[in-house]
């Protein structure tokens, strides 16, 4: 579940028009290889996103055993 | 009947409705488009490729309508490029309806552009594409309910099997003729009115939802979750991509080089039973130029056509099956220690059928840095009007199967420039974009979308290549010829001479004078290095005579030399005018063409000097 976004306007603009924003239920499908993207699902869309903008999101882990990150 | 608008204003006609497409990327908006307009509007899976408005005239029930195509926008209030182009127009061009396309399956999100719309007090219209995939996914929707709450009309359609079409233009049409024509209007004031009712649309969106939109209770795409899990898996997506490319590319190869041989006879046959028999009655100076300059320059090229047909067909299913933008996922990591991201990569491999196109497509970056080095990158990418140039030698030069080994290392070597360069210049170029990017569902390319669109880029090239060719041909076959009476690319000629003078740079690369005047050409398009070394040679390739003919004067490792220099100059004339529009500056499209010089001729250096040393030549 996301809780914040402190993230610059362009962006939040952009992860809100693709459904990420405060309230919703995200969830990280995969890590890329050498540290490389999170793919993610969030509704019926699915995206990728860098690790450093996704550390910018703040998560509330759905399930306590997954330490968000 | 489109054309391409380089600013945002159109031209208006009067009694002409006007209608603009709106919709975000990925909802099969061109697709649309193309169907309405039966314009060859280019399509793609990549978000934000269709950069330039296109614009058709079409008549709907006696209306007379103009049709534009928006870029694919995320949000009308965006901080991005196209998303700014879209407020321009909107707040300068007279609409009479806005048609907004939203992808059915994933309406959970995109409905907040159609509310956005709405805010606007715009007329409008809400096509739900992509009613296949929303069935496949389980989402269901209930029209009326959603009709109802939007206040606007809802029709649900599928683009690409071409359902609903025509309940679309008849609604169209339906709407229009509610409004008087001229009574087309302009948003004013449009960003404060967005940003005050911003707060107001997650609140609206939720309830119509909940009222009109039924979702599945589990994630049912099985398909692209099994795929994916093997495509992008950590360890072995990667080394399966570069497989799938490669077995893409000995595909293309297998069936496109026989199908260029016979071709290529075909042609020579006419001009030398049909052509030089009709134009013997001609002054032999005009007949030779006709036959051993046009035709043979034409012919040469014509003959690569299906090879580059098969290419843009590949890539077409690369694009449309939603493969490519895995392949920016999987290589961003990479990328990313370049100063560059998975788009580049993206970007860069579209640059292997052209680069005018793949330049224009970094305009989806927003950080400037980013963009040029990108920009800086693609010219390497090994386009087809190269890999004309390089079958053919790899053909006279090498047997089949170390010729195959010849273009592999050409596109590996392709592969490195553009590492190397951006690694060197990843430091002046900075940027620290973030990197957002939707993933579809794997999806079935439709064949006849992948054959349009293969089509209409091979049409584009030959008109390309045609213009060009003519013009380089008539030039190399002057040079050749003045001053008269010298013996046709003699020392003497013109070329002879521009090629000795040449000779203190390019002979320590192995380039000799003849060899010059196609490299001087091919400055301008690579479509003339092949023609032009037909004209200079006076031979045919597809005969096999100029293959002989270059074998018996230029050595196996002159060749490779010249294929490397080849690769790594200044693509075309076209690429560097639009780095010069696109990137707005003439300092740094120097040094790309610059750079690109350089790079060449060390390479080229380093290679024929060690090959010297070997004793390989």
């Amino acid at each position: 579940m996301v809780t914040a976004l402190t993230v610059e306007a362009g962006l939040r603009h952009r992860l809100e028009a693709l459904g990420i924003k405060p309230g919703q239920q995200v969830k990280v499908l995969r890590r890329g290889w050498w540290s490389g993207p999170i793919h993610l699902r969030v509704g019926m869309t699915e995206l990728m996103l860098r690790q450093i903008d996704a550390a910018r999101i703040e998560v509330h882990s759905a399930d306590p055993s997954r330490v968000p990150r | 009947m489109t054309h391409c608008l380089e600013s945002v204003g159109v031209v208006l006609v009067p009694g002409q409705a006007t209608v603009a497409v709106v919709g975000m990327p990925n909802t099969g908006k061109s697709t649309l488009f193309t169907q309405l307009t039966a314009a060859h509007a280019h399509i793609g899976n990549w978000p934000g490729l269709t950069v330039d408005l296109m614009q058709a005239e079409l008549t709907l029930e006696g209306r007379s309508v103009q049709l534009v195509d928006l870029p694919g926008i995320y949000d009308l209030r965006g901080h991005s490029e196209d998303e700014a182009v879209v407020r321009r127009f909107l707040e300068s061009t007279p609409v009479e309806l806005v048609v907004i396309i939203l992808n059915a399956s994933q309406i959970d999100r995109q409905l907040r552009l159609a509310l956005q719309v709405r805010q606007l007090g715009l007329p409008a219209l809400v096509l739900l594409n992509m009613a296949d995939e929303a069935r496949r996914f389980g989402v269901g929707i209930d029209l009326d309910e959603l009709a109802r709450r939007l206040e606007l009309p809802v029709l649900l359609i599928s683009a690409k099997y071409r359902q609903g079409l025509g309940q679309a233009r008849h609604a169209i049409a339906k709407a229009l003729a509610a409004s008087p024509s001229g009574a087309g209007c302009t948003v004013l004031d449009l960003e404060p009115r967005l940003a005050a009712a911003d707060c107001d649309l997650a609140a609206a969106m939720g309830p119509i939802l909940q009222a009109a939109v039924t979702f599945p209770a589990q994630w049912r795409d099985a398909l692209t979750r099994r795929l994916d899990r093997w495509l992008l898996h950590p360890l072995l997506g990667l080394p399966i991509f570069l497989l799938v490319m490669a077995l893409m590319f000995q595909a293309i190869y297998a069936l496109g080089v026989p199908m260029q041989q016979a071709l290529g006879a075909l042609i020579d046959h006419f001009s030398r039973f049909v052509l030089a028999p009709a134009l013997a009655s001609w002054p032999p100076f005009l007949s030779a130029f006709i036959t051993d300059g046009l035709v043979l320059g034409i012919g040469t090229v014509s003959a690569f056509l299906p090879v580059i047909f098969l290419f843009f067909l590949a890539m077409g299913v690369v694009e449309d099956s939603g493969y490519l933008s895995r392949a920016a996922f999987l290589m961003d990591a990479f990328m990313e220690r370049l100063g560059l991201d998975g788009r580049s990569f993206v970007l860069s491999l579209m640059g292997f059928g052209c680069n005018v196109p793949a330049i224009l497509g970094t305009r989806v970056m927003r950080s400037s840095g980013l963009r040029l080095l990108s920009m800086l990158i693609i010219p390497f990418s090994l386009c087809s009007a190269r890999l004309n140039v390089f079958l053919f030698m790899a053909s006279v030069f090498f047997s089949p199967r170390q010729g195959a080994l010849v273009i592999f290392g050409l596109y590996l070597l392709s592969f490195g420039a553009s590492i190397l360069t951006a690694l060197l210049f990843k430091g002046r170029f900075a940027s620290e974009e973030p990197l957002v990017l939707e993933l579809p569902p794997y999806r079935l390319p439709t064949l006849p979308q992948i054959w349009r669109r293969a089509w209409a880029e091979v049409r584009h090239f030959w008109f390309w290549a045609r213009r060009f060719i003519i013009f380089g041909v008539v030039g190399i076959w002057l040079l050749n010829n003045l001053p008269f009476g010298v013996a046709p690319a003699s020392a003497q000629s013109l070329s002879g001479q521009l090629g000795e003078l040449l000779q203190p740079l390019l002979a320590p690369i192995g380039i000799n004078p003849r060899l010059t005047v196609a490299l001087v050409f091919g400055f301008i398009a690579k479509e003339i290095v092949l023609g032009g070394l037909a004209v200079i040679y006076g031979q045919t390739a597809s005969s096999g005579a100029l293959g002989h003919a270059l074998a018996s004067e230029v050595s196996w490792v002159q060749a490779v030399s010249f294929m490397l220099f080849t690769l790594l100059y200044t693509p075309c004339l076209s690429t560097v005018a639009v780095i010069r529009t696109e990137s707005k500056r003439l300092g740094f499209t120097l040094f790309s063409v610059l750079w690109s010089l350089v790079l060449a001729w060390l390479v080229s250096f380093c290679f024929y000097q060690l090959a010297a040393l070997v004793g390989w030549r």
